[in-house]
């Protein structure tokens, strides 16, 4: 079916009547965000990469983390250590992926939690305004003001440092702002007539929530994942830092960043690589928030 | 005598925002009898739109009541408000903006009888394609998504959802307004045809005078958020006693170029008697 | 014959590799005015915006000429262009804050618009602001200059618009569905002004609009633009007598009026306009839905030509006697 014709689009710094205000200016920024969609499939693609390997350690990385080689510690970068060695022997190179591995699953998990905590939270907002409303956004805005490392001290204090609970706490962190967001599109969506419509047709509440402001609100909560990721990614490699992430013999590369952090001079890929790691993907992933935002607004809303 | 199926009494409503405490609409009251089609019809801010969702409780009423078959709409409980819901439904002015745009049109006709829990997901497919045949629209559109249809197509997609659960009252606001001409006529033809085959009864909500005098048995004139006259079409289109409506009718245009050069002449002798008001 | 203010010869405009406006020839005379009409898609926004060159990609103008007053407004270097937008042409749309700045006093955007385009110090600028706004019908119109758009109504909002279209004496007006937002009341009075413009002024007039009572009352000549084409031209009286063209016909037949038989349908044709590209070029556009489509409809597009005083792109235009026969051409 051929695509509708797109809304006339009349020329920049046309205002009075006619009589442009400005001269005519150089191509304009979305513009060339449009025409370059190589950065959202470079980014993209790194991000997949990465992924893939650290998830894959198990059948990428040629040693076992584990494994102590005390006699080879802190070996030069070689074909058969392409990281070295840290201060026991054990391969850098496997280790880091591993790391990767850990980090990203925390990470994720906390982004997967946020989402799911944070979007109900929104959308109940958004939906039932009034007092619930009130609420539900002054407890998120109180839970934002609470320092992150303190919050998570204390939970760690609590409960412990396991995996799931990391995993839980980074993803009560990030909820209500994963919340604000929700609500915010939401918001809009719930102006509109189809969802008038479905009220006027007798969808519950659930069927509302889900089948139509999530699907249509997609765009939004997408970006939304990916700016938790970075942040998890962040906060879970800052505890880790602290001695308040994941703790030894686990290691992520928050983790392999304090170890190596105290054997910089004997080895600096120690921490050097787990902290490239942790830059390269907050980087893509901040390239793909911005392409994906830039998509967004520019094409799809009608 | 047709039964009352709608009978709006004396529904005010007033926005939280609203300037000088104007109310959108003002002790409104009006009827709907079963089978037949009530026009109201009024220009933009008389409060039309909103007596609209007021009745289909999409927003709360601040006096008055809403009675359907009867029953008080705005103080049903959950439950009830939806069995209640099944029997009473709307078409948007904006055809696109009505239609979940992420789902296929089966989907969509489907959707209010997936919400009730009504059949089965094979007998509801078959009753989105008997909706889609009954709105005039191919089987194949059932496929498609609302991108690709037109704004004429899109409506009747609407229309068919509206018909879904049977109801027996459709309120239709502003739904052939952002239409154009020859698919407003198509429409308008559905919505008779319609009404004779399953004996719905329509809330008619218009701008356009000559619409309503097309469509509906009675009319109610709005202005303000109160209706101002009320009365039979054959009534109010021979002998409108309101000066409002006799305004209104005297501003419609004519499509033929002489009698509508000499209806502007005529009104533009009148508005230079009187005095000129904030246009 | 004077020459006309606006001579449009074979403009032709396209989406990406998709032609939305083809072939369109239209001229106004001074004083004059003129309806283009047609629904939506027909392409006569599309029209109105390409003959003030505010198009951008991806559409592009691909042919044809606008000449305003003798000069092809399409060959026009961006500093040319500028002096005669707003200047010699100007825009009147369908929503007044597509050329309102909310966050300026209307006064001063009115006063830009005359200093852009005039040579005016600022105080002959602001009393020529003035006097304009009471042209157009806006009460206290000295105070209201420091008024800003949002402190208006849409019908003033209108007219406010309307005199920054003025600012500079144009010698064309396009208007683009200038009433479609307003009530009938409102409508009414916009329409006077407008005629009024016409007339004191001499100003020529486009009016683009799909409500054929509007056009009715306030045009000399209409344009009736389908699927992209120009498929008939006409005086105005004789168009709402006698359309020669099928799809006037069916237009006129399907509006709903105050007189309409209640007993019956109202008259319609099936189906819709098509989609940009998706008729041949080879083909009457008009001929699924056309009552009176027949073999030669299908295989050859009728061009725009002269009949019964008018202009038509028909193979069997309505006649004399009401009918529709087949159009003998003569052989190229």
């Amino acid at each position: 079916m051929p695509e509708a014709i797109p809304k006339t689009e009349v020329a920049p710094g046309v205002g009075v009547a006619g009589a442009p205000a400005a001269p005519a200016v150089a191509v304009p920024a979305r513009a060339w965000r449009a025409k370059r969609p190589v950065a959202l499939w470079v980014s993209g693609g790194i991000l997949v990469v990465l992924a893939l390997a650290c998830l894959l350690a198990p059948v990428v990385a040629p040693y076992d983390p584990t494994a102590q080689d005390p006699a080879n510690a802190f070996a030069p970068l070689s074909s058969a250590h392409l990281f070295g060695t840290d201060e026991l022997g054990r391969d850098l190179f496997s280790r880091t992926l591993y790391g990767g591995r850990l980090s990203l699953l925390v990470a994720g998990g906390g982004v997967l939690i946020a989402f799911l905590l944070g979007t109900l939270w929104g959308f109940l907002a958004a939906t039932r305004r009034g007092l619930l409303d009130e609420l539900l956004m002054r407890s998120a805005d109180a839970l934002m003001a609470i320092p992150q490392i303190l919050f998570a001290l204390v939970c760690v204090a609590a409960f412990g440092a396991s995996l799931v609970n990391l995993a839980v706490i980074i993803g009560v962190l990030l909820a209500p702002s994963t919340a604000r967001m929700a609500r915010s599109v939401a918001l809009n969506e719930v102006t509109r007539d189809y969802y008038s419509a479905a009220v006027a047709y007798g969808a519950s509440p659930s069927r509302l929530l889900l089948r139509e402001l999530l699907p249509n609100t997609t765009g939004a909560l997408a970006i939304q994942a990916a700016i938790n990721a970075a942040s998890a990614i962040i906060l879970e490699a800052s505890l880790s830092f602290v001695g308040l992430g994941v703790q030894p013999p686990d290691a992520s590369w928050g983790t392999l960043l304090q170890q190596g952090y105290g054997f910089l001079y004997q080895q600096f890929s120690y921490a050097f690589f787990p902290g490239l790691g942790i830059l390269l993907t907050i980087w893509m992933l901040n390239v793909l928030v911005d392409q994906l935002g830039a998509r967004n607004t520019a094409g799809g809303r009608r | 005598m047709s039964a009352v199926l709608l009978d709006v009494r004396g529904v005010s409503k007033t926005y939280p925002h609203a300037v000088d405490g104007q109310r959108a609409v003002d002790s409104v009251s009006v009827s709907v009898g079963a089978g037949r089609t009530l026009g109201v019809v009024g220009e933009s801010g008389s409060g039309k739109s909103t007596l609209a969702r007021c009745v289909l409780r999409l927003t709360d009423i601040d006096a008055g009541e809403v009675l359907f078959d009867g029953q008080d709409v705005h103080a049903l409980g959950r439950s009830q408000l939806r069995r209640l819901r099944r029997r009473m439904q709307v078409v948007f002015q904006d055809p696109h903006g009505s239609l979940n745009r992420r789902q296929k049109v089966g989907d969509i006709v489907a959707a209010p009888l997936a919400a009730h829990g009504v059949g089965d997901k094979a007998s509801r497919a078959a009753r989105a394609r008997e909706l889609v045949e009954l709105v005039g629209l191919p089987q194949a559109f059932l496929a498609r998504r609302p991108a690709e249809l037109s704004g004429g197509q899109a409506q009747r997609v609407a229309i068919a959802r509206a018909l879904a659960l049977s109801p027996e009252l459709l309120v239709l606001d502003e739904a052939v307004s952002a239409l154009d001409v020859s698919v407003q006529a198509q429409v308008l033809n559905l919505l008779k045809r319609l009404q004779g085959e399953l004996g719905l009864a329509y809330l008619f909500i218009s701008h356009d005078l000559s619409i309503v005098r097309y469509m509906c048995h009675d009319v109610a004139v709005m202005r303000r958020g109160q209706v101002v006259e009320r009365a039979t079409r054959e009534e109010l289109f021979s002998r409108p006693h309101h000066d409002y409506t006799q305004a209104l009718m005297r501003a419609v245009p004519v499509a033929e170029p002489t009698r509508e050069r000499e209806r502007r002449e005529r009104e533009r002798r009148l508005a230079a008697t009187t005095p000129p008001a904030a246009a | 014959m004077t020459a006309p203010v606006l001579d449009v010869r074979d403009l032709n405009v396209a989406v990406r590799n998709t032609p939305v406006v083809r072939d369109v020839s239209l001229s106004i005379p001074a004083g004059g005015r003129l309806g283009l009409v047609g629904e939506s898609g027909c392409g006569k926004t599309m029209t109105a915006l390409s003959i003030m060159r505010l198009v951008k990609p991806p559409v592009h103008i691909t042919g044809g000429q606008v000449l305003l007053g003798g000069t092809d407004l399409l060959r026009l270097n961006q500093k040319e262009l500028d002096r005669v937008r707003g200047g010699r042409v100007a825009m009147v749309y369908q929503d007044p804050m597509q050329a309102l700045n909310p966050l300026h006093r209307i006064g001063d955007q009115i006063v830009e618009a005359i200093r852009l385009h005039t040579n005016a110090a600022r105080i002959d600028a602001h009393r020529r602001a003035v006097a304009l706004l009471d042209d157009v019908g806006v009460a206290d119109a000295a105070r209201r200059m420091k008024a800003y758009p949002h402190e208006f109504s849409g019908g003033m909002r209108q007219r406010v618009m309307i005199a920054m279209a003025l600012a500079a004496d144009p010698e064309l007006l396009l208007c683009d569905e200038p009433t479609t937002a307003l009530d009938v009341t409102t409508q009414a009075r916009i329409i006077d002004l407008l005629m009024e413009i016409s007339q004191k002024r001499g100003v020529a007039l486009m009016l683009i609009t799909h409500d054929l009572g509007v056009a009715a009352g306030f045009c000399d000549d209409i344009v009736v633009m389908y699927a992209g084409r120009v498929i008939e031209r006409s005086q105005v009286d004789r168009l709402y007598q006698r359309p020669l063209h099928p799809y006037s016909e069916a237009l006129m037949a399907a509006s709903v009026d105050l007189e309409m038989p209640l007993d019956q349908p109202i008259p319609a044709v099936s189906g819709q306009p098509p989609v940009p590209g998706e008729m041949p070029d080879n083909v009457c556009p008009f001929h699924p839905r056309c009552p009176y489509a027949q073999d030669i409809c299908r295989r050859e597009r009728p061009p725009l030509a002269p009949h019964a005083g008018a202009l038509v792109a028909c193979h069997f235009p309505r006649d004399g006697a009401g009918d529709h026969v087949l159009l003998e051409r003569a052989s190229a």
